[in-house]
């Protein structure tokens, strides 16, 4: 489903005319040049797909950024940003890469292992002794690791972890969310839309609007987790085949 | 499946785990991960390292820690201080002139006791015995007291004690390869005590099981003899 698919999708469903003037009794709505709806709709797709990711753990936010370069004394290290300004959600793993001076062969990584703060810290306490190519590393606040020990030279880094992407606009007119998921996307932000309309909560206009999408919404994620967990060969059996519960011998 | 298809050993032999990692070992042993491990928790597992250390050190001789030290002796002094970090002396030799050439003379320990029936302990000769007095800062006392036909040279195998675990930096602890499980079972059986309750009876299995191995390897493999002194028995 693209941007102008999903918009004009979500007027209908909001019965908000194509027209510059609100009607009544649904007036609160707006039409889809009311600044107010205008100004809203970022903030829907944002809402959405945040929820989205953090129900399904996506594995198509996954990102694998090399572009990092250590500081020779300095075991404090920032995460990479990528284009839209935004480092990583969580960090899964970091590797250092080795180049043709380092003490890695060429391309060779080396996986770093993830520690808590105070092991680094006790393990590791200097910027300027003992240093060398990074074991270890710790979370220093969501932006900034601590590698141990302190780095020696500039060595090249590599992050692999979620990282929030591009959202869905006018001008990126198809993400991973509206195409592969695009009936669980349409449920989210028609829960968010449904709240924008003022049909939240009980005292609203038409207060089983929002429950209903929100209901809709639980029910694909479900089959939408199932297909996720594939993805990421953590299906049945550590498979990615789905779950066939009328399979026998079922899957271990 | 497919393998790789060809017999490919490393052909190192560097791993060997700093102190650091090998309380990590230990701590996931028990169950308590790497990204939890707390400040506290490393001032015990530190502590209880050392104080297994210092357990190793009594189970001694540990052949890595055995070392030939040598001492010169002093005319009419009987009594010298050792190293401290010296635990137990294994065989002690003394060296000495003799026609032109040295001589190697055994040296026999002696008891505290053994030591206090010597009626005159100032006698002065050539030394054949030694009591060895464990003091904080180990002293040894030969008899006879060294007289002035020297220079005598005692040469003595000790064992001492592993040197101290810390943390930082990548220290190792100070044992050889074939400890390694030993150190690391003794330690999460120790750290279970404190954080795992639940697991300290498995784990003294495990520590019971790899220090009887490292026991049993940590030897000299030579033929052992045993025989009856007749010589003293004919003579009578």
């Amino acid at each position: 489903m693209l941007y102008n698919d999903w918009y004009a999708r979500v007027l209908n469903y909001c019965a908000v005319v194509s027209t510059a003037v609100p009607i009544g009794p649904l007036g609160n709505v707006s039409s889809y040049t009311d600044p107010y709806w205008v100004m809203e709709l970022p903030r829907i797709i944002e809402d959405s797909e945040n929820r989205i990711f953090k129900d399904t753990d996506l594995l198509a936010w996954r990102v694998t950024d090399r572009t990092g370069v250590l500081v020779p004394n300095q075991r404090q290290w920032a995460l990479p940003l990528n284009a839209f300004n935004q480092t990583f959600r969580k960090v899964e793993q970091i590797n250092i890469v080795g180049t043709s001076s380092d003490p890695v062969p060429a391309d060779v990584r080396q996986v770093i292992d993830i520690y808590s703060r105070a092991y680094v810290d006790w393990a590791w306490p200097s910027n300027s002794t003992y240093n060398g190519m990074p074991k270890v590393a710790a979370m220093e606040n969501t932006n900034t690791v601590i590698f141990g020990p302190a780095p020696d030279q500039g060595y090249s880094v590599e992050v692999i972890g979620p990282q929030t992407q591009q959202p869905l606009s006018i001008t990126n007119q198809g993400t991973f969310l509206s195409m592969m998921l695009p009936d669980l996307w349409f449920a989210a932000t028609m829960v968010n839309a449904m709240a924008f309309q003022r049909d939240l909560g009980s005292m609203s206009e038409n207060p089983q609007a929002s429950v209903n999408w929100e209901q809709r919404y639980q029910n694909i994620l479900k089959s939408a987790q199932v297909e996720e967990a594939g993805r990421w060969y953590r299906s049945a059996g550590w498979t990615s085949q789905n779950p066939t519960p009328v399979s026998t011998p079922p899957r271990v | 499946m497919e393998f790789f298809g060809s017999y490919n050993p490393s052909g190192t032999y560097n791993f060997f785990p700093s102190s650091a990692e090998l309380i990590a070992s230990a701590y996931a042993r028990i169950q308590v991960r790497r990204t939890e491990i707390e400040p506290s928790q490393i001032a015990d597992a530190i502590a209880e390292l050392n104080y297994f250390l210092s357990a190793f050190n009594d189970a001694g001789p540990n052949l890595a820690q055995v070392d030939m030290q040598s001492l010169a002796l002093e005319t009419t002094k009987p009594t010298y201080p050792l190293p401290p970090e010296t635990v137990m002396i294994t065989d002690m030799f003394l060296n000495y002139a003799a026609g032109g050439s040295t001589n190697d003379a055994y040296l026999y320990p002696i008891s505290r006791t053994e030591y206090a029936a010597i009626p005159n302990k100032t006698l002065p000769g050539r030394p054949n015995q030694y009591w060895l007095d464990r003091q904080q800062v180990p002293q040894v006392t030969f008899f006879p007291v060294p007289d002035g036909n020297g220079p005598y040279i005692v040469k003595y195998f000790r064992f001492r004690q592993v040197q101290d675990a810390v943390g930082a930096f990548g220290a190792t602890p100070e044992v050889p390869n074939r400890a390694l499980d030993a150190i690391i079972a003794g330690l999460a059986y120790r750290l279970a005590r404190i954080y795992r309750p639940e697991l300290e009876d498995k784990r003294k299995i495990d520590a019971g099981e790899a220090w009887s191995i490292y026991a049993k390897q940590d030897t000299e493999n030579v033929p052992l003899f045993i025989q009856p002194g007749l010589a003293a028995y004919w003579r009578q």
